[in-house]
């Protein structure tokens, strides 16, 4: 199996395919405003003709880019490329300020490195066994998977949990139009040719974070971002290997885990770590002045979650956060369907992506310590020429999907949804997850009741039920006990 | 933001309310197995119920940040949407080509402040990458409209 993995990974195209990703990514990740999400969306339609591997890989290829590229702008500029390199900002900034901005860069690309490297090996060790184990999951257990997937995603993706349920169920309305699969009825479709095969997610998703995403920069369009940091001695100093290996480790593997929950993306898992480093070190008042751990901690724990985001969409079909749910897209394109069995039916492809998840993190690092220098000029790419092209690409990426106008009216009709709930402090995720979850959720929750002759008990009839549900009362009652806590804290100050 | 989770909350509420009303048109369940109209009425209830939430709660609320929507780069925003409307139908009536030009051209004359050659320039080899790209290596036809 690793051998036609091997095979499959080593050839010419598709190693330039990761290379290109990676590159592309960094450019994206370093342009304040363009997220990972949304440049793995714009690439998405470029990948519909290629091989799975080829596709799949490229997409991580500019998943791990981004995310590491995100640093180049927080540390030069102040200004987070991606939300995930906000902690970084804290630290890198003032390091930069001290004259230090190619000491500063260098530590965030070895961590973020080592912390990428650090979920590579968690997604090759964890994700075989779990793929083994989901393959005792029926109907049920795969109901309250998705049920879990759902309420964990609601209650993690932003600061209201009634605000993720309301787009989290939106993407659940949403993912009901069509015929139903079961038996035959058509639904919400008003009588639209269109709607008859369903609303197809990659449309939604272009439109939600890459068209809503190109529309906030316009906000900003006329403001200008100049780099005056001197960018010299990349390559981290003897003195700075301890921290960086340090916190590569521990806080890798902590990103990973974070990276592992449905939701809960690397934003969160850079300032979990960030928070973690602080608490542990030594010297807690030091951070906030531009120290190597408070640069370290959250870049190798945002690189970390890149790995562990794929774990449970690989393995159960449950996307970890939203690039990951781009990625199942991705690959229901080339017709592969996540979840326990595409390791049995597809397991060279599986191995494929674990060793060009590696591949991906060296070429990160490769390039990042050598072509800083060129990265950094990214930022001096006129937002005036690239929030147009971007435009573009939306409306090129939907229709190119199935050939159909519809989709771009889809596409655009979201991205002005998306544009609006951002506004009122509302995260698009779950409303993706919940279209990707949803149809999961609905069509095990008949076939149980269909099995069962309609006893609800059903849910509860094995330890893994039973496990789910457990899980699922802690995911909502949490957050509930914290708002309240938060409240009567407030209240008494 | 108040008003803001206010209008959330109703335009919420009202959806969820239309979807159960459009559920109940569809067959019922039988003998205890959920038919179509089982899933959608369930999710609508769960939205209909966090609707509510968000509208007591900000009505409830002394936030005293407000919802912003009417500054002059908010205009631009709209503006821009009203653009990118009229390109999805210039794009379907007269042609990918010239409507992606006119659509690039428009903006960067808005946004930048580059000279008629750049703008004309910069627009046509964009123009003409993505319909190489797409439509030579990725074999999408743009077959619609009275031009090209």
């Amino acid at each position: 199996m690793i051998q036609e993995a091997l095979l499959i990974v080593m050839q010419p195209l598709v190693l330039l395919n990761i290379l290109l990703g990676v590159a592309g990514g960094i450019c994206i990740g370093c342009l304040p405003g363009l997220t990972a999400t949304m440049g793995v969306a714009l690439v998405l339609p470029l990948t519909f003709g290629m091989s799975a591997a080829n596709s799949i890989l490229l997409l991580i290829g500019v998943y791990v880019g981004a995310i590491y590229g995100g640093s180049i702008s927080a540390i030069l500029l102040n200004t987070p490329g991606t939300p995930a390199s906000a902690a970084t900002a804290l630290d890198g900034y003032k390091m930069a300020s001290r004259g230090e901005a190619g000491r500063a860069l260098g530590i965030s690309t070895s961590s973020s490195f080592i912390g990428g490297i650090v979920s590579c090996v968690y997604l090759l060790l964890v994700s075989p066994q779990l793929a083994k184990f989901a393959l005792k999951f029926s109907s049920p257990e795969f109901f309250m998977l998705a049920v879990f997937g759902l309420c964990i995603i609601t209650s993690i993706s932003g600061k209201s949990m009634a605000k993720g349920i309301l787009v989290g169920t939106l993407g659940i309305l949403i993912a009901t139009v069509g015929i139903d699969s079961i038996t035959g009825t058509m639904r919400f479709t008003f009588k639209n040719m269109n709607l008859l095969s369903g609303v197809n997610y990659i449309p939604v998703m272009i439109g939600l974070f890459a068209m809503s995403q190109a529309f906030i920069s316009v906000e900003e369009i006329k403001q200008k971002s100049v780099v005056n940091q001197k960018i010299d001695h990349v390559f981290p100093k003897r003195e700075d290997w301890g921290v960086i290996i340090k916190s590569g480790l521990g806080f890798g593997s902590l990103g990973t885990l974070v990276g592992c929950i449905p939701g809960a993306g690397a934003d969160i898992a850079a300032f979990i770590s960030y928070g973690q480093a602080k608490n542990l070190s030594k010297t807690p008042e030091k951070f906030g002045t531009g120290i190597p751990e408070a640069i370290a901690a959250p870049e190798a724990a945002n690189n970390g979650v890149t790995g562990g985001a794929l774990i449970p969409m690989l393995t159960l079909g449950v996307p970890g956060d939203a690039v990951a749910a781009i990625m199942i897209g991705a690959l229901t394109v080339q017709g592969l369907q996540p979840g326990p069995l595409l390791f049995q039916n597809n397991g060279p492809i599986v191995y494929a992506i674990f060793i060009g998840m590696f591949i991906a993190n060296i070429f990160m690092f490769i390039l990042g310590i050598n072509s800083l220098r060129l990265f950094a000029k990214v930022l001096s790419i006129p937002k005036q020429i690239l929030i147009p092209i971007i435009f573009l690409l939306c409306f090129v990426g939907s229709y190119a999907l199935n050939n159909n106008i519809f989709d771009v009216i889809i596409m655009l009709a979201f991205g002005i949804l998306g544009y609006f709930l951002n506004k009122v402090n509302i995260s698009s995720s779950p409303a993706v997850l919940g279209l990707i979850l949803g149809p999961m959720a609905e069509s095990h929750f008949r076939r149980s009741l269909l099995m069962s002759n309609g006893d609800v008990s059903t849910f509860l009839s094995t330890g893994i039920c039973w496990f789910f549900f457990v899980l699922i009362i802690i995911s909502l009652v949490i957050p509930a006990l914290r708002t309240i806590m938060s409240n009567k804290a407030r209240k008494t100050v | 933001m108040k008003k803001g989770n206010i209008i959330t909350g109703i335009l919420f509420s009202i959806f969820s309310i239309f979807v159960i009303l459009m559920s109940l048109q569809l067959p019922p369940s039988k003998n205890g197995v959920p038919g179509p109209s089982t899933w959608p009425i369930a999710i609508s209830l769960i939205m209909l119920l966090a609707a509510m939430t968000v509208l007591i709660n900000a009505i409830k609320s002394t936030d005293e940040e407000s919802l912003i929507l009417n500054t002059i780069d908010h205009y631009r925003v709209y503006i821009s949407m009203g653009i990118l409307i009229l390109y999805l139908l210039g794009m379907y009536y007269i042609g990918f080509c010239v409507a992606s030009f006119f659509m690039l051209y428009a903006f960067f004359t808005w946004f930048g402040e580059y000279k008629l050659i750049k703008r004309i320039l910069i627009a046509t080899i964009i123009v003409a990458i993505v319909f190489f790209l797409f439509t030579k290596i990725l074999h999408v036809p743009f077959r619609f409209g009275i031009l090209f």
